[in-house]
């Protein structure tokens, strides 16, 4: 029988009460926390701010001490020195030192690693042209924008080609191109096998990059499961076609209410405005207009796995991706709700509606086979044990700070 | 290693970055140039020397034991703006972080201790470039100031067998009787201790002798040692000059014999040089003390005076062991001990409290390891009867233990023997390794670094 392989990260029973001077227990930030990461997993931890994410990620990372319950990480307690050989950290906010530049601050964490000086030179500068900065590298980190310093902070959390990579916020003050760009390092990282630990209360990052998704709340898990299963909306069918005439529409409607005793919507789907911003700066960047900002992202480094592509072309090919399937949106057909919804509930709805603008890789969306769809009236056993009143929660959080 | 040694240069590029570094850099630098063309002394080469090295000397000593605390906020700052959280998930223990600290903070200060002695010993001898006021300046600034020389005392016989026969005999004339309390051992101490000033003192018309011992100089002809001592007279003349003699040397064991007949001023302190081939091999030193008052003049007998040496060190001999600049440079090393050790208190209040209570904490071991024996003395004195005996038994213990581990850097300071020319001994320094860095030093970095592997590194927000 062959040997399960062993989580990258365990806790069993992870608990965390922060206590006032006095040592009164003062906040419960996490509370039995069970989670198992496993070994190439691209992992996300979703809350709203003070959820306990941070607060589990610094534990994980041995910077915090758990008042309960039990970790290991590659096996081993966080806080041995052995175990850091092998992680990558990128904290909420990029705390770097101020007055190095980014060359320096590369050489620096390279050789918190006991790195070669010549693989330390090779690697700072794949990482600074991965991350758009071999123009800006001669600067002082104080300099950078908050944008640039995320950059430069993940570059640093790879310095070490790290099997575990742990995300705070990875995107949080970046534009969307610096967002799309994070996404697709991590992305690609996930597809080497690299295990990712991605932390953000920005569901969409979330949704797109990651394998399987935790939700916090209260310090505690809400809900666990795959990104597909937690989205999937199993009481709704979606049609995609080219441009219908109005006679044809009439007629789906009709063999719709006839066969079905349901009505349809029909609409004209727009283009997302982050594909037409990536199309303008791509357009610039094409046309060489100057900037003091971050570069073109680079190739992904050849010391972090095999690269087969470069971040740019990645980019266009989505941007492409994204324009060709423009006119194709999908024809939303959904149930006639009866009870109009509340406006949580539309939020979710419109978050959680499949895109496949973005979601590229994935083919368009076409007719479900009825076979596998739930039966009305039935109710199917959800493989995941989500608590929805929870995600309403978490939409109608207005914060965008760190949890 | 590496990654305490990564740390260590990673603190000394950002304390050299820092402004606080580099403007406490920048005025010492200022200070020093300064004070060539400040110091003056008693207008004299050799007396401006002295000058300028008891302040520039001093000024390296107090800028640098402020930088040395100053230099610890960058554990603090990293605390404060969580770059420890990025250090901290790096293969670096955390006693790497703080001995890399604290081995940055000490780089740090040995290379600036460098250039600032460096710096000493460059105007130095430039103000010792300028023309002597006259032979005698030239002189004293050769033998007594740029020189390293080595003290030796006189000796002082026991005298306990005639405290003990004085002592019977006081008993046996019932000196003692009657007396409420009656301790014999202080009281065979006091005698002896009489005694020995009172062979000190030498009547008019008497000779003493006394011998030295360990005067390993070299004994060449031209090689000079000097006697330096102090006296005082039972009455003061009017032009206030005793006349006697110093005669140098024993026939006994074949060395030369020097006489140097004297006419000096009460009260101060006289310098006799004589060639060093009057010591004999096994290196003693016989001088031979003759008061030669009263002497006669103009048919009248003249002042009829004693002669007294206060204190042991009131007569000793000095010969040449080393150079000036070797002097300074364990001058110097000594300083650097002073300066690790408060690395070291820096780096642990740090890696416990905010800076500025730290910065507190490290300001007050400094005054207080610079205040030892005043502070002991202090404590000492305080009456330990009554109501408050308890509370002053407990305050003087707490005292007392305060300072069994903080060292006193009094007994470390070797400025008055630099600028009085004198001998640092390479043992005084090797003690001072020894005691501050070895033993202090290494209490405090493994209390700093216990205290900081039990802390959580972040402080978490809500």
């Amino acid at each position: 029988m062959a040997k399960a392989a062993l989580p990258v990260v365990q806790t069993v029973g992870l608990s965390k009460t922060f206590k006032d001077f006095w040592r009164r227990p003062r906040v419960h930030a996490v509370k039995d926390l069970n989670i198992d990461i496993q070994p190439g997993e691209v992992f996300g931890l979703l809350g709203p701010n003070g959820s306990g994410k941070s607060t589990a990620i610094k534990m994980l990372l041995g910077l915090l001490y758990p008042t309960r319950g039990r970790i290991s990480v590659f096996g081993r307690p966080p806080t041995d020195v052995a175990v850091k050989q092998r992680i990558g950290y990128l904290p909420e906010e990029s705390y770097l030192y101020r007055f190095l530049d980014a060359r320096e601050t590369l050489d620096f964490y390279g050789k918190l690693f006991r790195q070669h000086r010549q693989v330390r030179r090779e690697r700072r500068d794949m990482l600074l042209e991965m991350v758009g900065l071999q123009h800006e590298a001669k600067r002082r980190i104080g300099e950078y924008s908050k944008g640039m310093a995320r950059r430069i902070g993940l570059a640093q959390a790879l310095i070490n080609d790290p099997e575990f990579l742990i995300l705070d916020e990875p995107t949080s003050g970046l534009d969307p191109i610096g967002t799309r760009q994070i996404k697709d390092v991590i992305r690609r990282l996930g597809d080497m096998g690299k295990t990712i630990l991605l932390s953000s209360h920005l569901l969409g990052d979330v949704e797109d990059v990651c394998d399987r998704v935790c939700i916090l709340y209260g310090g505690q898990v809400q809900a666990e499961g795959t990104v597909k299963d937690l989205l999937a909306q199993k009481d709704m069918t979606q049609i995609t076609s080219e441009k219908l005439s109005p006679d044809t529409i009439e007629e789906i409607k009709g063999v719709v209410q006839r066969r079905e005793s349901k009505s349809i919507e029909v609409a004209t789907p727009t283009g997302r405005l982050e594909n037409l911003f990536l199309k303008i700066v791509e357009d610039a960047q094409s046309a060489k207009i100057a900037t003091s900002g971050a570069a073109e992202a680079g190739a992904i480094p050849e010391f972090l796995g095999t690269a087969t592509d470069d971040g740019g072309a990645v980019i266009r090919s989505l941007i492409e991706a994204a324009d060709r399937t423009t006119p194709t949106e999908p024809v939303a057909m959904a149930e006639k709700q009866v009870d109009t919804p509340k406006p949580s509930q539309k939020v979710l709805d419109a978050l959680t509606k499949p895109t496949p603008a973005e979601s590229p890789a994935e083919p368009p969306t076409s007719a479900p086979d009825p076979s596998k769809l739930p039966q009305q009236g039935t109710t199917q056993k959800d493989p995941v044990k989500a608590n929805r009143s929870v995600i309403e929660g978490l939409l109608d959080g207005k914060d965008s700070g760190d949890g | 290693m590496g990654s305490i040694w990564t740390i260590a240069r990673h603190t000394i590029s950002e304390s050299i970055r820092s402004k606080v570094a580099l403007s406490f850099i920048i005025l010492l630098g200022v200070i020093l140039l300064g004070l060539p063309f400040a110091s003056k002394g008693d207008n004299t080469v050799s007396g401006a020397v002295q000058a300028f090295l008891q302040y520039s000397v001093t000024s390296v000593v107090v800028f640098l034991s402020f930088l040395s605390i100053f230099l610890a906020k960058p554990i603090s700052d990293d605390l404060s703006g969580k770059q420890i959280l990025m250090l901290m998930t790096k293969p670096l223990g955390r006693w790497h972080y703080v001995l890399g600290r604290w081995l940055g903070i000490v780089c740090l200060n040995a290379m600036l201790l460098s250039v600032g002695g460096a710096m000493i010993y460059g105007l130095t001898m430039y103000l010792a470039s300028k023309p002597p006021m006259d032979e005698l300046d030239a002189k004293r600034l050769k033998t007594q100031v740029l020189q390293a020389r080595h003290a030796s005392n006189v000796i002082t016989p026991s005298f306990a067998a005639a405290a003990n026969a004085q002592y019977q005999k006081n008993v046996e004339v019932g000196k003692y009787s009657g007396l409420e309390y009656h301790n014999k051992t202080a009281e065979k101490e006091r005698i002896r201790t009489q005694l020995r000033e009172r062979w000190r003192v030498v009547w008019p018309l008497e000779v003493r002798v006394f011998n030295f011992e360990d005067v390993r100089c070299d004994k060449k002809p031209e090689t000079m040692i000097h006697l330096r001592y102090a006296h005082t007279v039972s009455n003061y003349p009017p032009d206030e000059i005793v006349k006697y003699s110093w005669i140098f040397g024993s026939q006994e064991k074949g060395t030369k014999v020097y006489v140097a007949p004297r006419r000096d001023y009460i009260d101060r302190i006289h310098t006799v040089s004589v060639p060093a081939d009057c010591v004999a091999k096994d290196n003693t030193l016989r001088v031979v003390f003759e008061n030669v008052n009263p002497y006669i003049q103009f048919g009248e007998a003249q002042h009829a005076n004693t002669v007294v040496f206060k204190g042991a060190d009131s007569i000793q001999v000095f010969f040449s062991v080393g150079t000036f600049g070797g002097n300074l440079m364990r001058a110097l090393g000594l300083v650097m001990c002073k300066l690790a050790f408060l690395s070291a208190v820096a780096v642990a209040f740090t890696t416990v409290f905010s800076f500025p209570v730290a910065c507190l904490g490290a300001f007050s071991v400094l005054l207080l390891a610079s205040t030892r024996s005043f502070i002991l003395d202090s404590v000492s004195w305080v009456p330990e009867e009554g109501t408050l005996g308890v509370v002053q038994w407990m305050l003087n213990n707490m005292i007392r233990i305060v300072y069994f581990i903080l060292p006193d850097f009094a007994s470390f300071n070797a400025l008055e023997l630099l600028v009085d020319g004198r001998n640092i001994t390479l043992m005084w320094l090797l003690m001072g390794i020894g005691s501050l860095v070895l033993i202090k030093t290494s209490i405090l970095l493994l209390a700093g670094c216990l205290l900081f592997m039990r802390r959580e590194v972040d402080e978490v927000s809500f």
